[in-house]
């Protein structure tokens, strides 16, 4: 067809199904798709131009499309799926600890070591507190500063999605690799470490939460050493509860600082 | 606007002139099953300016049409593969169009979806042939069009036979291009009228 279909063109913008040389003609036709766009009741470019930037935004990572099909908000799910310490190197690294550590663990004949998991995972739990949130560790750092979220209520919300996959990734270690039976005696220092680590970020910043949360957990170890008692004192009862104490005590020391400071975050950026 | 197509199916602009637009059509979805973003936009041109028409018909909110329209071309970007037809193109994306129409007016306003738009039937896009003009057709449409007062007239004869854009017929009418756009849009209400359905 060379010739400009110019009476079809104001039934087609009025909705009807050209015919096929038509189509055909319009695939090519310059002119009439000018006339088309200008008759048509719709802004046909903006429309594409719509249709372009969903083809060109990214596509959600699995997480992110998990967390909104469980019905968390997809800016919350966005933020949860891009913290620093979920990803694939991070959890590899973790992985990669403790099974380093567990592996020459378990060819130790007699239980004078604790498990691999019990040492290393409130080690790495601490240690994915300085890589949740922060300047130095997230590209996306400026953006969040920005959003409504606080920083401490950021901080959180990332600890809890670490310490899901830490409790994951250590569960299945303890599972496979340890010879010495599944125990979870290592949930509650790791949860203790993380909290410790937070509250400290939360004064300072993550990076020295984390130092701390790691040293604190050092140092219970290096008292347990040079108490001389039985290796099963560290995951023993009273040792458990005491563990919970702590935790809680510093879930108070955190609500009640949240509380007080209104959420807010005296890192480098914002220090007072 | 729209950017130029790039990719070899815009090198194959011509052969698809020569096939039939329904082997063409065919072809495009399968190009676009096979990831093939200039394909897609070919189909745009040719499928985007009467899906417009219909949508726009069907809803009293611009919004609304123009969302569902964005979406009728997202959903054929991502479900092409489930294409089978042969030469059925355009009842295919007036089935997808109508159905995300109406689901965004349920989801958004209900009631917004006038009745006369649930009741029509479903398929009414069965025929790609629908709109073919015999001669009889153009000879009633440039009589009504005769009827149109000057202004609309004119706006009518720069932009569909002179083939002039809205800013072009606008200067040349001396007139601000809103005017020239509401003058094209009141002759079309009058021939839609003066023709009938």
């Amino acid at each position: 067809m060379t010739e400009h279909p110019t009476e079809l063109l104001l039934q087609i913008a009025d909705g009807a199904t050209p015919p096929q040389e038509a189509r055909a003609h319009l695939t090519t036709c310059q002119r009439c798709r000018q006339t088309l766009e200008a008759l048509a009741p719709l802004d046909l470019g903006y429309v594409w131009d719509g249709v372009a930037a969903e083809l060109d935004a990214p596509r959600p990572s699995l997480l992110e499309r998990l967390l909104v099909a469980v019905g968390v908000r997809p800016g919350l799910a966005r933020f949860t799926a891009t913290t620093p310490s979920l990803r694939l190197a991070w959890l590899g690294a973790n992985l990669l600890v403790l099974l380093l550590v567990a592996l020459p663990l378990t060819s130790r004949p007699e239980a004078s070591w604790p498990s691999a998991v019990l040492l290393v995972a409130p080690l790495l739990a601490a240690a994915a507190v300085a890589f949740a949130y922060g300047p130095a560790v997230d590209p996306a750092y400026e953006a969040v500063a920005a959003t409504p979220l606080s920083p401490v209520a950021a901080l959180l919300i990332r600890l809890a999605a670490v310490l899901v996959a830490n409790t994951v990734l250590a569960g299945a270690v303890d599972l496979l690799v340890d010879d010495r039976g599944p125990t979870v005696g290592w949930l509650l220092p790791m949860t203790a470490a993380a909290l410790l680590a937070v509250l400290v970020a939360s004064r300072w910043t993550p990076m020295v939460g984390a130092a701390t949360g790691m040293g604190a957990w050092l140092l219970v170890l290096a008292g347990w050493q040079a108490s001389h008692q039985p290796v099963t004192w560290l995951t023993d009862p009273s040792t458990q509860a005491a563990y919970a104490a702590v935790a809680a005590t510093l879930l108070v020391l955190l609500i009640k600082r949240m509380a007080q400071q209104g959420w807010s975050l005296n890192g480098p950026g914002d220090a007072a | 606007m729209m950017g130029a197509a790039g990719g070899a199916w815009e090198a194959a602009g011509m052969a698809l002139d020569r096939v039939t637009g329904a082997a063409a059509d065919d072809a495009l979805v399968r190009a676009v099953a096979g990831g093939d973003r200039s394909a897609l936009e070919l189909l745009y041109r040719r499928h985007a300016p009467w899906l417009a028409g219909r949508l726009a018909a069907r809803t009293s909110s611009r919004d609304l049409a123009e969302e569902a329209l964005q979406d009728t071309f997202l959903a054929v970007w991502r479900s092409a593969r489930s294409y089978h037809g042969t030469g059925e193109v355009p009842a295919w994306v007036w089935g997808i169009a109508r159905r995300r129409l109406a689901s965004l007016a349920r989801r958004q306003r209900p009631g917004i979806l006038s009745l006369e738009a649930a009741a029509e039937p479903p398929d009414s896009a069965a025929t790609p042939e629908e709109a073919a003009l015999g001669q009889d057709a153009s000879t009633r449409i440039r009589l009504a069009i005769s009827h149109l007062p000057a202004e609309q007239q004119a706006a009518i004869t720069a932009v569909v036979y002179d083939g002039k854009s809205i800013q072009a017929a606008a200067r040349a009418a001396a007139v601000p291009e809103g005017t020239l756009k509401s003058r094209l849009h009141r002759a079309r209400l009058h021939l839609r009228k003066e023709l009938g359905p």
